[in-house]
């Protein structure tokens, strides 16, 4: 009897995770932050918290507030570093921010190129009961404009569309698979660069020009549909800062390679549709110290008449070039997204010999060759 | 809770009751013993080990299988002699071992005050710590022998789940060139690391403190298995560790009570969450009321009297110091801690009668 007593407060401690020492009407629960850089030097902070349910009027913007008509309040703050602007901010809110149900963390591409993102990165995840888990996004524009313009288009919470929203790109490949806890873990400390997700408003509503349709980043998808607030392709990071950025084409490239998606599909120079799947992730080798090469298997469905397959050799030609470009791309950029580094770390017994490498330098002037085995099906 | 007075299966003789008595006991004495090393370790690792040598602090815990051993046999040997503690060498050693029962105490209850300062900032320090101190209290003036040696079997599984529940979760985030370069900063780091570590072994002395084994050699054999256990637990954290965390970030100063939540920021689930945390803070409070419990044994033992609730004041002065001092203060401890044990088995070597 009495061990039964012990085994049900121990399960009852379980559920002590749902409780807060304040009532849910005392505390603004943030669902979405974002950061920019000011032309002044200064730092904008806007947080997008539930407001009342009603909506309203817009207020003028600067140190203030606005409504949305589907019931969230955009709060921002200006001072001149990260921990002013957030005491101002939380001075001039009338209730305490509560920042663990953040689903994202939008920083401007202007704040992200500079050499204290990693350090940037490390105060957000700092912040009293933060939800490390938040997807980290890049934005092309002011992150103010970004966390204002998004508003939950289907369903009715804006977290719940954020969370979905990102697991669907993700799972489509077109943006990698980022948290903040990850993203402060490898920014600088880890033998990997990570990738961020890339996003932005989308201005234009013409259609898009490239040949390769997915081949824009994300605030040059058209402004066809309500939804202006896109997630699509990836900001590059070289250890220190975002050093560029990726189209979602790019990216899911990327995603096939690194296992993270199994299938993408691309239109050939015809115009003939192909859908690649990745038997496994590629296979990296390092060969002495100055060449990376890719092993690639992948199985290619391709949707033509019978009769009309494309050559096999032109297409591996056509997919090796294409996954060279984006290798080479990712070298320009300084970033390290595939883990060739922890392929050349393993090489060194201490962090002495390691560091006297100066693997990054290397990574960016060596030759990369790529190897893809390709097997061909008619649909 | 099963108690000593009553046995769970049929007994024809005095004898047989006595050994089965002897061996439930033994039982919850490993148990406990096995918990308290563990958490000791889990102490040593984010206090000192994750900072001094990083990812391979694996391999450090690694090298304390023999000295582990070493000690634990030592003590199985000492305990069959009688009048142990009637000596002055035994009471020399009595107290050598209640400084490093406390040092053990003090650890455990930095861990712990660490870990709930870092779940609720906006709670004052010194009343927590004063919270958890009073969770002691009861044990100083227990009506039922060996509830906490009963309540440790109990406490084995929230640990168990955790770890199951966590791994899934998190393995998909590290990468496996996390565990390079192997050997860090060198070997040298690993080894220092290691003898440093020696502190955390005062768990193995429970055969000085239970109820000597008599001669049975399976009953000594199955506990030093079970603190290889806990050592092997330790060993699969530190490896969790290194797999999940770069060698950087996880050298990077911290405070030690992030240090005992690493694995959260790596898994998304909830309940994962919460088993971690619970779990932890339950085998802290174990490890804290085990040394008081143990230092409050061993002065019996020595002076016949009871351990006065007044002895628990100098661990609250761990709330009236700054963070960065009480970590300093604990990775000081930890050789003095190896010292005292060393010092006190030697003593106990040479008192006592022979058989």
């Amino acid at each position: 009897m009495r061990k039964s007593c012990v085994i049900l407060l121990l399960l009852c401690c379980l559920l002590l995770s749902g409780c807060m020492s304040s009532q849910v009407e005392e505390q603004l629960l943030v669902i979405a932050m974002g950061l920019d850089r000011e032309q002044n030097g200064g730092l904008t902070l806007t947080v997008k918290v539930p407001g009342n349910a009603a909506g309203g009027q817009s207020a003028p913007s600067g140190n203030g507030q606005e409504n949305d008509p589907k019931g969230y309040l955009t709060l921002h703050a200006t001072g001149h570093h990260f921990s002013d602007t957030l005491e101002l901010l939380l001075a001039t809110t009338p209730r305490s921010l509560n920042f663990s149900q953040v689903w994202e963390v939008v920083i401007s591409r202007d704040l992200a190129g500079e050499d204290s993102f990693s350090q940037l990165l490390m105060q957000l995840s700092a912040l009293p009961r933060m939800h490390t888990q938040a997807a980290v996004v890049i934005c092309e524009g002011k992150a103010l404009s970004f966390v204002q313009e998004q508003k939950p288009y289907v369903g009715v919470r804006l977290s719940r569309y954020i969370e979905v929203t990102l697991r669907n790109y993700t799972q489509k490949g077109f943006v990698p698979s980022t948290t903040l806890a990850r993203a402060v873990r490898e920014t600088g400390w880890g033998w990997q660069d990570p990738l961020l997700i890339l996003g932005g408003v989308s201005q234009d509503e013409k259609a898009i020009a490239n040949e390769n349709v997915l081949d824009v980043a994300a605030g040059q998808l058209p402004a066809d549909s309500p939804n202006k607030a896109r997630f699509y392709g990836a900001a590059a990071t070289d250890g220190i800062r975002v050093s560029g950025t990726l189209t979602g084409y790019e990216t899911a490239l990327i995603n096939l390679l690194r296992g993270s998606t199994q299938s993408l599909i691309l239109t050939d120079a015809q115009g003939f549709p192909l859908t690649l799947y990745a038997a496994a992730p590629a296979r990296l080798s390092i060969g002495g110290e100055a060449s990376l090469t890719l092993h690639v298997h992948l199985r290619c469905q391709a949707g033509f008449p019978s009769g009309r397959l494309p050559d096999e050799s032109r297409l591996t030609a056509y997919l090796e070039e294409e996954i060279t470009n984006v290798i080479r791309k990712l070298q320009s950029l300084r970033c390290d997204a595939l883990g060739f580094g922890s392929l050349a770390v393993r090489r060194f017994c201490t962090v002495k010999e390691w560091e006297a490498f100066h693997f990054r330098d290397k990574y960016t002037k060596a030759q990369v060759v790529t190897k893809v085995q390709l097997q061909l099906k008619e649909e | 809770m099963n108690s000593l007075h009553q046995t769970k299966t049929s007994v024809h003789t005095e004898k047989a009751r006595e050994n089965q008595r002897q061996a439930a006991q033994m039982k919850g004495w490993v148990a406990l013993s096995s918990l308290h090393l563990y958490a000791q370790l889990l102490c040593g690792l984010c206090f000192f080990l994750y900072r001094y040598v990083s990812t391979p602090s694996y391999l450090s815990l690694l090298l304390l299988l023999l000295p582990l051993t070493a000690v634990y046999y030592a003590c199985c040997r000492i305990s069959l002699k009688p009048l142990l503690w009637h000596s002055f060498p035994g009471k020399c050693a009595g107290i050598a071992f209640i400084f490093c029962l406390y040092a053990d105490a003090f650890t455990a209850l930095a861990g712990l005050s660490g870990m709930v300062q870092e779940l609720l900032p906006d709670y004052n320090s010194l009343l927590m710590t004063i919270a958890i101190v009073l969770c002691v209290l009861p044990l100083l003036k227990r009506r039922q022998q060996n509830a906490l040696q009963n309540l440790a079997l109990l406490l084995c599984i929230p640990l168990f789940l955790a770890l199951l529940f966590v791994l899934p979760g998190s393995i998909p985030q590290g990468s496996g060139g996390n565990l390079f370069p192997l050997l860090g900063q060198g070997g040298g780091r690993i080894l220092w690391g290691s003898l440093w570590m020696c502190g955390c072994l005062s768990p193995a002395l429970f055969p000085l403190l239970a109820h000597p084994p008599e001669k049975n050699g399976l009953l000594a054999r199955n506990g030093c298995l079970h603190l290889i256990a806990a050592l092997f637990f330790a060993f699969v954290t530190a490896l969790m560790a290194a797999y999940l965390m770069p060698f950087y970030f996880l050298a990077r100063p911290e405070s030690p009570g992030a240090r005992f939540m690493l694995f959260l920021d790596t898994n998304t689930s909830l309940l994962a969450w919460s088993l971690t945390v619970c779990g932890m803070m339950l085998l802290l409070l174990v490890s804290l009321c085990c040394a008081i419990e143990e230092s409050s044994i061993l002065l019996w033992r020595i002076t016949k009297k009871q351990l006065h609730p007044l002895a628990l004041l100098p661990l609250l002065s761990l709330s009236l110091m700054p963070s960065p001092i009480v970590e300093e203060v604990i990775c000081f401890l930890f050789p003095l801690r190896a010292l005292l044990m060393g010092v006190g088995l030697i003593l106990l070597s040479i008192g006592g009668k022979r058989i």
